[in-house]
C-alpha cells in the first residue's frame, strides 16, 4: 500500500528531510513490506491552505498544514499562536502535543486522523531598513502578519498589519509594500528574506501551530501491522522532532544574519511594555473564545501547566 | 495499471481529444479528473475539481491577469494606435517601405502598453493597413509586416504571455518583464531590417504611390520631428509610470497591472472615448479572463495528474539516462514547440506544456528565465505560422479584402527572421539575463 | 419550449455575470490603484495620513474568484479556445455536434463545482469560517461561486442545445 505524504516546503528544505522523508522511513521500516510512503513536497500534492481538507477528502493521505491558514475552524488549536507562551519550538511542541493527546482539541479534528502537531520556535519581527527598538518604532510600520491572531496583536503593538500569503512576502518587501514582517528565524532564509532584511527584533511574538494529519477511512483499512507502524511514528516523539528541527535550523540561520546585519535585542524594562501590549492581544483572543462558548480560558491555562511540564521534561 | 502507466496514458489521451477537437481547458480538466480517479479514486477526483478551482480563482499572484488585460483593451480604443503610427510615419517619412517601418515602430510602441499579439496585431491592422493600401504597397509586406509587428507584443512587456510562464513556474514577473526587452528590442530591429530588405523586392506600385504622395504633399505642412514625441507620449508615459514604480520598487507587479489599469482608464475618459467602447474593454477582458481562467483550472487539475503518476520525475530521469545532453534536449523540446504552434493558440500552448518540460529545463542545469524568453519566442513563431497562426487570422479580420494565402505569404520573410533571432537569444543567453542581473 | 425557456434563463445569466464580473473588475482597479497611491500618502505624511485599504489583497483574491466565474459564464457563447484544425474540415453540423458534445462536459463541471461549493457554503457556516482579514465569513464567498457555477451550468446548458460550434479565442 503506498501512501501520499503532501506538504508544502521545498524538495531540499530540512523540513522535507527531518520532518518528512526520516517520518517516511521510520514508518516504511516499521511496517515492512506493508507501506510505502511517497512525500509530495512544494504544494505538488495540492496547495497549502487546502492541505487539511486534502487530506479529509483523500486527495492525499497525510497532509502536513498550518491551522491558521484557515481562520476560525481551529480556534482552540490557534491558542498556541498567543505571543509569550513559550520559548523553543521543542517546548511548544511538546505542550501542543500533550494538549492534544488530553482530547481537548478533539472536536477540532474529528474528520481525520491525527498524527502529531507541533509549533515552531517564536517567531520574531524583520525589517528591511528601520531598526524597530521602542514601541514608538513600531507606530506606523507596515508589516505582514502571518495569522489573524498575530494581526490583533499588531494593531495592539500601534503597527499597520497587512495580509498577504506568505510567498508574496519577498516582492512586497523590495517594492516598499510592506515595511517588515515576522516569521521564525529559519524562515527568513528559507524565502530568501535575509537578502533584504537589514534588522530583526528578537520578541517571540507567536508561534504557528501545525498538524501532521491523515484521510481517516485510509487509516482504518490499513492492515494491522500497517496501522501499528503509523501508531509508533504518531505522538509525542515526532511533534518534538518537528519542534527541535525548528530550534535548530534556527540557531544556524541566527548566526548567520547575526553577521551580516543587526539583531536587535530589547531592553528589560522596553520588553516589559511589549509583554504587556502582547498579554492584551492573548486576553482578547482567550475572552472571544470563551464568547463563543469554547473553553478558552481553561485551554490556555493548560497549555500554560503543560509548558512547564515540557520546560522540565525536556531541558 | 501502475501510476506512471496512468501517466503515458494521460497524456496520450489528451492529445488524441485535442486533435479531436477539445476545448484545451476542458480537455485538461477530464483527462486530469479521469486520471486522478484512476491513480486515486473517485470522490478524491471530485474533491481535486473544486479545490483546483477554488485555489486556482482566488489566487493573488493571478490578479494581474485581469489588470494588464484591461490596461491594454482600454489602450486599444483610446486611439491612441492612429496618434503612434502617425507619429511614426515621421520618423520614417522617405524611406523604401517606410509605411510598413512606421507600422512596425509604432507596433512596437503599442507593445509597451498591451500585453497582447492579437490585440496589437488588429489594433494596428486596423490603422495602419488602409494607408499602405492606398500607397500601393504589395499587400504581402503590408499584411506580413502587420501579422509579425503583433508578435513584439508578447516580448515587450507587459506581456501575458510572459506572466503566465513567470506565475506557473513560480518565477518573479518582475524578473520575466526585465529578461523580455532586449530579446524584444532586438526583434524589432530585426523586422525593420528585413522591411528596408523586402521593400525592394515586393516594392509598391509607383503609379498608385506617386499619387498618394502628391496628394498629401498638398495637404500637409512640412515634418516637425517633435511632433513624433507629442503622439508617442501617451504610450511612453504609462509605460513609464507602470515600468517606472515596478523597477524603482514602488509597487509590486500586481500594482502595477492596477496602477496600469486605473491610468489606462483615466486616459480613456480624458480622451473622451465613447461609453460603448469602455464597456466593451471591460467585456472583451472579462472574457478573455474566463478562458484563460479555464486553461489555468485545467492545468492545476492536470498538475495532480503529473506529480501522482510520477510522470516529471519520469521524464527527467528518461531523458538522464537516454544520453542526451542538455542542448539536445532543449532543441526537442523547441522543435516539439514550433511543429505544436503550428496548431495551437500560444497562451493555452504555454499552459499545457510547460508544467511539464519546466522540470527538464531545470534538471538540464537551463536558467528558467532564459528559457521562459526561449519558449515566448518559439511558440509566438507560432502566432505567425500557417495553418494556425492567429495573428493571420487577426489580420485577416481587420483586412477584409486580403486573401488569407497573401498574408501567409508576406509573413515568410519575417518568420525566417524570427527562426535567426531564437538562433541569436539561444546562442546568446546575455541578451535575455543581462537587465535581470542573473549573469 | 424547453429551449426558449434555457435560452432566456441564459440571457439573463449572462447578462448579469457580464454586469457583476464589470463591477469587480472596477472595483478591483479601484482597491488596487488607490491602495498604492494611499500608501505613498502614508509614508510621504510619515504615517499621519491613513487611507490605506484594510484587507486590500485578501478583497482582491476573492474578487478574482468572481471575475474568472462571471468570465467563464460569459465566454461560454463565443466557445471554448480548441485545436480546430480537424474540426475545421468537418460538415457543420459535425462542428456543431463537436462543439455540443464538450458543452456537455462543461455542464457536468459547473454542477460538480455548484454542488461542492453549496456543500463548503455548509460547512463553513457550520464552523464559523471567516476571512483572514476582514472576516467576512467564508460561507458567502462559497455561497456566492455556488450561485456562479450554478448559472455557468444553465448557460452551458444553452450552448449544448443550441451551439454552431464557433471557437474562441484569446488574446
Ligand atoms: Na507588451
Ligand atoms: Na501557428
Amino acid at each position: 500500500e503506498t501512501l501520499r505524504y503532501a506538504h508544502f516546503m521545498s524538495a531540499n528544505s530540512w523540513q522535507n528531510q527531518v520532518i518528512f522523508e526520516d517520518w517516511a522511513a521510520a514508518v516504511e521500516e516499521a511496517a515492512g513490506e506493508d507501506l510505502d510512503v511517497e512525500v509530495y513536497p512544494a504544494q505538488t500534492l495540492g496547495k497549502a491552505p487546502a492541505g487539511y481538507d486534502n487530506a479529509m477528502m483523500g486527495i492525499a493521505d497525510i497532509a502536513w498544514t498550518v491551522q491558521g491558514y484557515t481562520a476560525g475552524r481551529f480556534p482552540l488549536s490557534q491558542i498556541m499562536e498567543l505571543p509569550g507562551l513559550f520559548d523553543t519550538g521543542a517546548v511548544g511542541s511538546c505542550a501542543f502535543q500533550k494538549l492534544y493527546d488530553s482530547g481537548a482539541l478533539d472536536a477540532e479534528y474529528d474528520e481525520t486522523h491525527v498524527l502529531f502537531v507541533h509549533t515552531h520556535d517564536p517567531g520574531h519581527l524583520h525589517t528591511a531598513d528601520k531598526p524597530v527598538e521602542n514601541l514608538d518604532d513600531m507606530r506606523g510600520l507596515k508589516l505582514r502578519r502571518p495569522t489573524q491572531v498575530v494581526g490583533t496583536l499588531l494593531e495592539n503593538l500601534g503597527a499597520e498589519p497587512v495580509g498577504m500569503p506568505a510567498p508574496n512576502t519577498y516582492e512586497a518587501l523590495q517594492r516598499g509594500a510592506i515595511d517588515g514582517y515576522m516569521l521564525p528565524w529559519e524562515s527568513v532564509e528559507s524565502f530568501r528574506l535575509d537578502e533584504l532584511s537589514g534588522y530583526h527584533t528578537e520578541f517571540g511574538f507567536y508561534a504557528l501551530a501545525f498538524v501532521a494529519t491523515m484521510n481517516k477511512a485510509k487509516y482504518e483499512g490499513l492492515s494491522p501491522e500497517a496501522k501499528a507502524a503509523i501508531d509508533a511514528n504518531s505522538g509525542m516523539e515526532w511533534a518534538v522532532t518537528a519542534g527541535r528541527g525548528y530550534d535548530e535550523a534556527g540557531a544556524k540561520v541566527l548566526e548567520g544574519l547575526r553577521e551580516t546585519s543587526t539583531v536587535i535585542e530589547l531592553s528589560e524594562e522596553e520588553r516589559a511594555k511589549w509583554s504587556e501590549a502582547a498579554q492584551a492581544a492573548s486576553d482578547a483572543y482567550i475572552a472571544e473564545l470563551d464568547g463563543m462558548g469554547l473553553p478558552g480560558t481553561e485551554t490556555y491555562a493548560a497549555v500554560q501547566g503543560y509548558v512547564s511540564e515540557c520546560e522540565a521534561e525536556l531541558n | 495499471m501502475t501510476p506512471l502507466m496512468i501517466g503515458y496514458a494521460c497524456i496520450g489521451a489528451m492529445f488524441v481529444i485535442l486533435i479531436l477537437g477539445a476545448p484545451i481547458g476542458l480537455a485538461m480538466i477530464t483527462v486530469g479528473f479521469v486520471g486522478f480517479s484512476a491513480i486515486i479514486g473517485m470522490t478524491p477526483a471530485l474533491a481535486v475539481l473544486k479545490t483546483a478551482t477554488f485555489e486556482t480563482i482566488t489566487n493573488y499572484s493571478f490578479t494581474l491577469i485581469p489588470l494588464f488585460l484591461l490596461m491594454g483593451n482600454l489602450i486599444s480604443r483610446s486611439g491612441v494606435a492612429a496618434d503612434l503610427f502617425r507619429g511614426a510615419l515621421l520618423l520614417t517619412r522617405g524611406w523604401s517601405g517606410g509605411l510598413a517601418a512606421a507600422g512596425m515602430t509604432a507596433s512596437a510602441v503599442f507593445s509597451t502598453v498591451s500585453g497582447s499579439s492579437l490585440a496589437t496585431a488588429s489594433t494596428m491592422t486596423r490603422v495602419a493597413y488602409p494607408e499602405m493600401k492606398a500607397h500601393g504597397y504589395d499587400p504581402r509586406l503590408a499584411t506580413g509586416s502587420l501579422a509579425a509587428g503583433g508578435t513584439l507584443g508578447i516580448l515587450i512587456p507587459p506581456s501575458i504571455a510572459l506572466m503566465l510562464y513567470a506565475l506557473i513556474t513560480e518565477q518573479s514577473v518582475g524578473t520575466m518583464f526585465l529578461a523580455g526587452i532586449l530579446p524584444g528590442i532586438l526583434a524589432f530591429v530585426l523586422y525593420i531590417v528585413t522591411i528596408l530588405i523586402m521593400s525592394r523586392i515586393w516594392s509598391p506600385d509607383p503609379e498608385i504611390a506617386a499619387q498618394a504622395i502628391a496628394s498629401e504633399a498638398e495637404a500637409a505642412g512640412p515634418a516637425r520631428r517633435f511632433e513624433t514625441l507629442r503622439l508617442f507620449a501617451p504610450a511612453i508615459i504609462l509605460f513609464g509610470l507602470v515600468m517606472g514604480g515596478l523597477y524603482g520598487n514602488f509597487f509590486t507587479p500586481t500594482e502595477a497591472g492596477g496602477v496600469g489599469a486605473a491610468l489606462s482608464l483615466i486616459f480613456a475618459l480624458w480622451r473622451r472615448v465613447p461609453r460603448a467602447e469602455l464597456v466593451a474593454a471591460f467585456v472583451e477582458t472579462i472574457i478573455t479572463c474566463g478562458s484563460i481562467f479555464l486553461i489555468l483550472i485545467g492545468a492545476e487539475v492536470f498538475g495532480f495528474v503529473l506529480s501522482t503518476s510520477q510522470l516529471s520525475n519520469e521524464l527527467v530521469r528518461f531523458l538522464d539516462g537516454s544520453g542526451f545532453g542538455p542542448w539536445q534536449v532543449l532543441i526537442v523540446i523547441l522543435v516539439f514547440y514550433v511543429i505544436l504552434g503550428c496548431f495551437m493558440e500560444s497562451l493555452a500552448m504555454i499552459l499545457l506544456t510547460v508544467p511539464i518540460f519546466f522540470p527538464v529545463v531545470l534538471a538540464n542545469g537551463f536558467d528558467p528565465i532564459w528559457f521562459g524568453v526561449i519558449a515566448v519566442v518559439t511558440v509566438e513563431l507560432g502566432m505567425i505560422t500557417p495553418p494556425v497562426g492567429m495573428n493571420l487570422f487577426m489580420v485577416k479580420s481587420a483586412s477584409r479584402d486580403t486573401k488569407l494565402t497573401t498574408i501567409m505569404t508576406g509573413v515568410i520573410p519575417f518568420v525566417v527572421t524570427d527562426v535567426i533571432r531564437l538562433g541569436i537569444l539561444l546562442a546568446f543567453p546575455a541578451i535575455s539575463l543581462l537587465l535581470t542581473g542573473r549573469l | 419550449m424547453v429551449i426558449a425557456t434555457v435560452r432566456r434563463v441564459a440571457r439573463v445569466m449572462e447578462g448579469g455575470s457580464l454586469i457583476l464580473g464589470a463591477i469587480c473588475l472596477f472595483y478591483m482597479v479601484c482597491v488596487v490603484g488607490v491602495n498604492v497611491l494611499a500608501r505613498i500618502i502614508f509614508d510621504a505624511t510619515d504615517t499621519a495620513v491613513n487611507l490605506m485599504i484594510p484587507g486590500a489583497i485578501e478583497q482582491v483574491s476573492y474578487l478574482l474568484g468572481i471575475v474568472a466565474l462571471a468570465g467563464l459564464t460569459a465566454s461560454m457563447a463565443h466557445g471554448m479556445i480548441a485545436v480546430d484544425f480537424l474540426v475545421a474540415r468537418l460538415p457543420s453540423l459535425g462542428q456543431a455536434l463537436v462543439a455540443r458534445f464538450w458543452f456537455i462536459g462543461m455542464v457536468a463541471l459547473a454542477l460538480v463545482l455548484t454542488w461542492l461549493f453549496y456543500e463548503d457554503m455548509l460547512a463553513t457556516y457550520a464552523r464559523g469560517e471567516d476571512t483572514q482579514d476582514l472576516r467576512l465569513p467564508m460561507f458567502l464567498i462559497y455561497g456566492l461561486y455556488a450561485a456562479q457555477s450554478l448559472a455557468l451550468a444553465i448557460v452551458a446548458l444553452r450552448e449544448v442545445l443550441t451551439s454552431h460550434g464557433d471557437h474562441g479565442e484569446m488574446t
